[in-house]
């Protein structure tokens, strides 16, 4: 692939809060109650296995795309041909698409339920589209900007938990290891949706300087993306008890209720709003992401690329009219994903691994 | 370029009606508490308690209380609206309250749609009334400026030292918890002062029985540990002592859980003697006879109540999931059949740490 | 978005003087005689010459004093003799007639031999009028210097080259604008800044295009990196000890002749919220009062959005005891909650406004008069609620802590839009603002280099004269976002040097 100028890219750290900022998302505000269905209080295990999984997958990634030197549409051009790479890629980029959507349409869903049921679909769509479009528009250095702030403004809201700790109850967790192995697996599998964003960086890992150092820095951003999900479930854990937690749709959500701060209570309204900073950088590095795509697939400016999905992405989005579609959305999607990262990738690993001997012998 | 922008604008103008509806502070009624009595088997009289603030800021406000009967309370809201000037918002309410009637039948429905409710907070007090809610809380009360305010620092001030604690998530995690039941501080209004007379201990969501205050304290022992309280003992023929608590901390031994379960709790109080008349706190020998009647004292109380719950078959404690908590594959029904027979042994020991400042 | 676009690079064209096309001298001369106060004097005492020049712009004592004794004494043949004699420096002998034409409105003496010879003698001479060197108005400190700028280059210069002496602080001069032709210097260290920063400063300030340049806020506008950005994006400051200092960091300074302010740069938005005065004092106090400083901007920006986003939308949010003395207050308010901070925030700047215009002494009236007696009388007629005036009162004093005049009015400014978004929006809505100027941030530039590092680009080592001022010892290198040809700022071992109890 043609080779980005060094002033266009970004550190290597950066990998850190792109990684992280796209794991995290609307799920975390939930995703208590679909862990413990099957593995109970001991989910928290599934978490940590869950985690250790997504290193490999990065590292499998970063193989992936450094061999080639190039993002995962040179990839596929380079195994697969112009035409079945390019289909492959096109694939791939409706399902990066469809993330956006999702994440974009589970935060308007939380806003409709928690702070304003009248509130329009397409006037806070049109706005958050509008918002990360100003920040698209300033190129991946602006984007990546934006998950740095987002993530030190979101990063206090972990001081919140200590008043579900005040109430805890901590033999919720006890005892340790009470489920089957096959339960843990189950559990895990559930949390590994929560990890998806990551597979983003098969579209922006060239604009990263120094894929060796940056590789270590995307391992940082998933460590950190299961340390903030440990505590999140161990918070919520010892707060809920289990089948409390089966009726608690929205668990951290409904943790802030009880902050009681001396100049504001009932914090759930200002975390909903400050939400805002983790749900933008998801959008912006997708829409980021999916117009580079486009642009480096079809020979579109990237800026008419990038119109076109918002409108698209727009659309979408006053299409899904209510909660079941939205379930729908996150179930199905997230389905997709878990294949495309527990499958796809392996697969692709292979296929290079051979076609890489076949070139070799071939060659020698 | 231009036309753009205008029809951009335009869009953004026909969209605004899609803004969210607006909750001036002032232009609605906050309900800060509510209560619900018993009507007949599927009906319930809902009152709702709102302050109305007064002109000037010296004036304090008066409270008004509004009154429908249905069966389930959003409907009761919504013909409440008929007689309020302004429409209602609960998202301030902090005060729930049942009538004990009802509480009998089960209060469950009636809290889900306060649970369901995003607006309300987690911190919502919820108490069960000996008596009408609706005279309870249109009465005006000297103590504070309207009844919802009273009864806020009144359970609040309790649950520190005499009941256990309980607001709504602890109701609901007691409700839906295995291995546990829920507990409600019990209320009564007596002439113009309102009174904690106790704790109501119900068996899902249905009151099944209740203990005296002093009781309260010594379940609130059983349960958690906390910092305050008093406790009076009788020390031989007539004499009487309160030991006030400084520190109590309480710990459960299971043994057998899987067949025969038997459960040992210890409590440890340490404590001080706050008052004491006619008798020498400063002798160290009778020191250790004061501690020792208290134990006597407090033992024999306490292994009645847990008695008393066991009989009426309501795990108050939370027991059973302390119990599933020590053991690997816990069977709750196995334990639930057995609960009402295991052997529960509880010891205090108390440690009288001062004796007030002159000797 | 569409708000802050960036303008297209302006088209470059020469800088060059207003005389176009050719001119003759005797045409000139006709110019020139037209205004009354150009003077042309015969000299016949030994030889015969011409003496020309503006007495507005000439002082006419220089001439007799220091100009006619040395040549009227002696025999003269020619201009050569008279440039010999003359015991001044910066003479041109030129038959230029855009040369002249420039040079004698620019305070030049103009000798010639015969009066119709278009070859002449430029003798400099300018006498200015200056104001005596002040006290700083806009950027007083309690301790520290107590010099600012006043409006002539010349004596600037003076103030900053004395605090630097050494041969590496480099002028380079430029004129601008097309009648004024302002006298412009870019100024820097050689060495230390980079050449990058100096080449486009330099580039900049001839690019700029207009007839006149009369202050340095014209420059700051015309060479800034988003002309439609409401963020200032040089800092404009009138002490010289600042300039020195930041110049020494590596920046680069603009000053213009006839401005009693020199433009910094390039600058991040941490910059304009401290004051030079944090380095007077200890660097625990200056932290903390840094830190105040900056919570002073958050709170005057948000504070009376967070009211209307509150008070409309989420009233569960308010404090249990707070709640009953809102509702009091707000209870006979005839208008909605966006309206009377609307109201109010206006009638602040309104009060600011007639202050600033009036002679100090009636301002303050002003400001008294406004303050208390409009304020107490508004509460009392119920048109406000006095919790919000004590708000909104605070929230002007907390701008007002600013110390960079023009960023305090942006972030006046900044808080109607937030004010809006809230009243649609509730908290939602100012956190939707807020990323709107997060994303202006993010993309804004100054001199070509980002406006909010250290931030982002995150630079952990930049941090330490940031949100707080670590001690001296601590500030050993320059800020790395100005790429310092020379980084190192002392010898951080000896600075460190940890001593032994007795030692």
């Amino acid at each position: 692939m043609s080779q980005i100028s060094v002033n266009k890219q970004i550190s290597p750290y950066m990998a850190f809060y792109m990684v992280t900022t796209m794991q995290i998302g609307v799920g975390i505000l939930g995703f208590e109650r679909y862990i413990a269905k099957s593995a109970g209080h001991d989910a928290w295990i599934s978490v940590i296995i869950g985690g250790l999984s997504f290193n490999v997958l990065i590292w499998m990634i970063y193989r992936l795309l450094t061999k080639e030197n190039a993002d995962i549409i040179g990839v596929h051009r380079n195994l697969f041909g112009r035409w079945i790479g390019g289909a492959l890629s096109f694939l791939l980029l409706i399902y990066f698409s469809s993330t956006i959507l999702t994440v974009l349409r589970t935060y308007i869903e939380v806003i409709q339920i928690w702070v304003f049921p009248e509130l329009g679909t397409p006037i806070i769509s049109i706005i958050l589209l509008g918002l990360a479009y100003s920040y698209v528009i300033g190129g991946i250095r602006v984007v990546a900007g934006l998950s740095v702030l987002g993530f030190f403004i979101s990063l206090p809201l972990f001081l919140l938990k200590y008043y579900a700790l005040k109430n805890a109850h901590y033999t919720n967790l006890l005892p340790i290891l009470d489920h089957s192995f096959s339960e843990l697996m189950a559990a895990t599998r559930g949390v590994t949706l929560d990890y998806l964003g990551l597979e983003l960086i098969l579209l922006y890992m060239p604009f990263l300087k120094q894929p060796e150092k940056s590789q270590k820095w995307a391992h940082f951003g998933n460590l950190f993306t299961m340390f903030t999900y440990l505590i999140t479930v161990f918070v919520s854990f010892v707060y809920f008890n289990q089948e409390q937690l089966q009726h608690t749709i929205w668990a951290t959500l409904t943790l802030w209720k009880i902050v009681d701060l001396p100049f504001a209570q009932r914090f759930e309204y200002a975390g909903i709003a400050l939400w805002l900073f983790v749900i933008l950088p998801n959008l912006c590095i997708g829409l980021w992401s999916v117009s580079r795509g486009i642009h480096r697939l079809y020979k579109i400016k990237q800026k008419s690329a990038l119109r076109t999905m918002i409108l698209v992405i727009f659309i979408c989005c006053i299409l899904v009219v209510d909660r079941q579609q939205v379930d729908i959305l996150n179930t199905k999607v997230s389905q997709i994903g878990f294949y495309i990262l527990y499958a796809y990738i392996p697969f692709l690993f292979v296929i290079q691994l051979i076609s890489g001997k076949v070139r070799k012998t071939k060659n020698g | 370029m231009a036309k753009k922008k205008l029809l951009i604008i335009f869009t953004l103008i026909l969209l605004t009606g899609c803004f969210p509806s607006k909750k001036i502070l002032e232009d609605v009624q906050l309900v800060s508490a509510v209560g619900y009595d018993y009507k007949s088997n599927n009906q319930v009289e809902l009152n709702g308690m709102v302050a109305i603030p007064q002109r000037g800021e010296d004036i304090p406000p008066i409270s008004q209380v509004f009154t429908a009967t249905t069966n389930t309370s959003k409907m009761a809201r919504a013909l409440e609206q008929a007689e309020s000037p302004k429409p209602f918002e609960i998202g301030r309410l902090e005060i729930a309250l049942y009538n004990n009637r009802l509480a009998e039948k089960g209060i469950y429905d009636l809290v889900d749609t306060l649970q369901r409710d995003p607006s309300l907070g987690r911190d919502l007090y919820m108490a069960i009334v000996n008596g009408s809610t609706k005279t309870l809380l249109k009465q005006q009360y000297p103590l504070s400026e309207t009844p919802s305010k009273y009864l806020l620092q009144l359970l609040d001030q309790n649950m520190k030292a005499n009941i256990p604690k309980s607001n709504i998530h602890d109701f609901l995690y007691r409700y839906y918890g295995k291995g546990m039941d829920p507990n409600l501080p019990l209320i009564e209004k007596q002439g113009d002062r309102i009174r904690v007379v106790g704790t109501a201990l119900l068996k899902d969501d249905k009151m099944v029985g209740q203990l005296k205050l002093e009781d309260s304290f010594l379940l609130k022992l059983l349960m958690e540990p906390f910092e305050k309280g008093i406790y009076e003992v009788k020390f031989k023929n007539n004499q009487f002592f309160t030991i006030q608590n400084l520190k109590s901390k309480v710990e459960y031994r299971f043994k057998d859980v899987k067949r025969s379960p038997s459960v040992d709790i210890f409590v440890h109080v340490k404590g001080r003697v706050s008052e004491a008349p006619k008798i020498p706190v400063s002798d160290p020998s009778l020191i250790e006879q004061l501690e020792r009647a208290t134990e006597i004292a407090m033992n024999k109380r306490i292994n009645k109540i847990v008695k008393k719950l066991q009989k009426a078959k309501v795990d108050t404690i939370g027991l059973g999931d302390l119990a599933r908590s020590r053991t690997r594959g816990f069977d709750f029904k196995h334990w639930d059949d057995q609960y009402p027979d295991i052997p529960i042994n509880v010891k205090v020991n108390v440690e009288i740490i001062q004796a007030g400042i002159t000797e | 978005m569409i708000f802050f676009k960036k303008k297209k690079k302006k088209q470059q064209e020469s800088n060059s003087v207003s005389t176009k096309g050719s001119l003759t001298f005797p045409e000139l001369m006709k110019k020139l005689t037209a205004s009354a106060d150009f003077s042309t004097v015969k000299q016949s005492s030994l030889s015969t010459f011409y003496i020309s020049y503006y007495k507005t712009l000439v002082n006419p004592e220089f001439v007799h004093r220091d100009l006619l004794p040395y040549i009227t004494e002696i025999p003269l043949k020619n201009l050569d003799d008279i440039q010999k004699h003359l015991p001044l420096d910066g003479m041109v002998k030129t038959n230029d007639v855009h040369d002249i034409a420039n040079k004698v409105t620019a305070g030049f003496i103009l000798i010639q031999m015969n009066k119709d010879d278009p070859e002449g003698l430029l003798v400099p001479s300018l006498s200015t009028e200056n104001r005596q060197i002040s006290i700083p108005e806009t950027e007083f400190s309690v301790v520290g210097p107590k010099e600012a700028f006043v409006e002539s280059l010349d004596t600037n210069l003076n103030l900053i080259r004395k605090r630097l002496p050494i041969p590496e602080f480099t002028v380079k001069e430029v004129r601008v604008g097309k009648l004024s032709k302002t006298r412009v210097a870019i100024i820097y260290i050689d060495g230390i800044a980079d050449e990058e920063n100096v080449n486009t400063a330099i580039q900049r300030v001839n690019d700029i295009e207009y007839d006149h340049v009369v202050d340095s806020s014209y420059i700051n506008q015309m060479i800034s990196d988003n002309e439609n950005s409401p963020f200032p994006q040089l800092i404009d400051t009138e002490r010289p000890d600042r300039v020195a200092s930041v110049l020494s960091e590596g920046k680069v300074a603009i000053m213009a002749d006839g401005s009693p302010h020199a433009l910094t740069g390039p600058t991040t938005i941490v910059e304009f919220f401290s004051a030079f005065e944090d380095y007077f004092l200890n660097w625990t106090l200056a932290s903390v009062i840094r830190l105040i400083r900056l919570m002073a901007v958050m709170f005057s920006v948000l504070s009376s959005p967070l009211y209307v986003a509150v008070l409309t939308f989420h009233y569960e949010m308010i404090p249990e005891n707070l709640l009953a003395t809102l509702v009091a207050s707000r209870n006979d308010i005839p208008f909605p909650p966006i309206l009377e901070a609307i109201v109010l925030e206006l009638s602040i700047e309104l009060l600011r406004e007639a202050g600033a215009r009036l002679p100090s002494k009636v301002g303050q009236t002003i400001g008294i008069v406004g303050g208390i007696v409009i304020g107490t009388a508004a509460v009392q007629a119920g048109l406000t609620s006095n919790v919000l005036l004590i708000i909104v009162a605070l929230a002007a004093l907390a701008s007002f802590t600013t110390p960079v005049y023009q960023m305090s009015n942006t972030i006046r400014l900044l808080r109607f839009p937030f004010l809006l978004f809230a009243q649609f929006l509730g908290l939602l809505g100012v956190a939707i603002c807020f990323a709107f100027i997060v994303s202006h941030l993010l993309k804004l530039t100054s001199l070509g280099r980002p406006y909010i590092a250290p931030l982002y680009p995150l630079r952990a080592n930049d941090l330490k004269d940031a949100l707080i001022r670590m001690p001296f010892s601590m500030q050993n290198s320059r800020p790395s976002l100005l790429r310092p040809q020379d980084k190192a700022r002392m010898n951080k071992k000896r600075a460190t040097a940890k001593h032994d109890i007795e030692d």
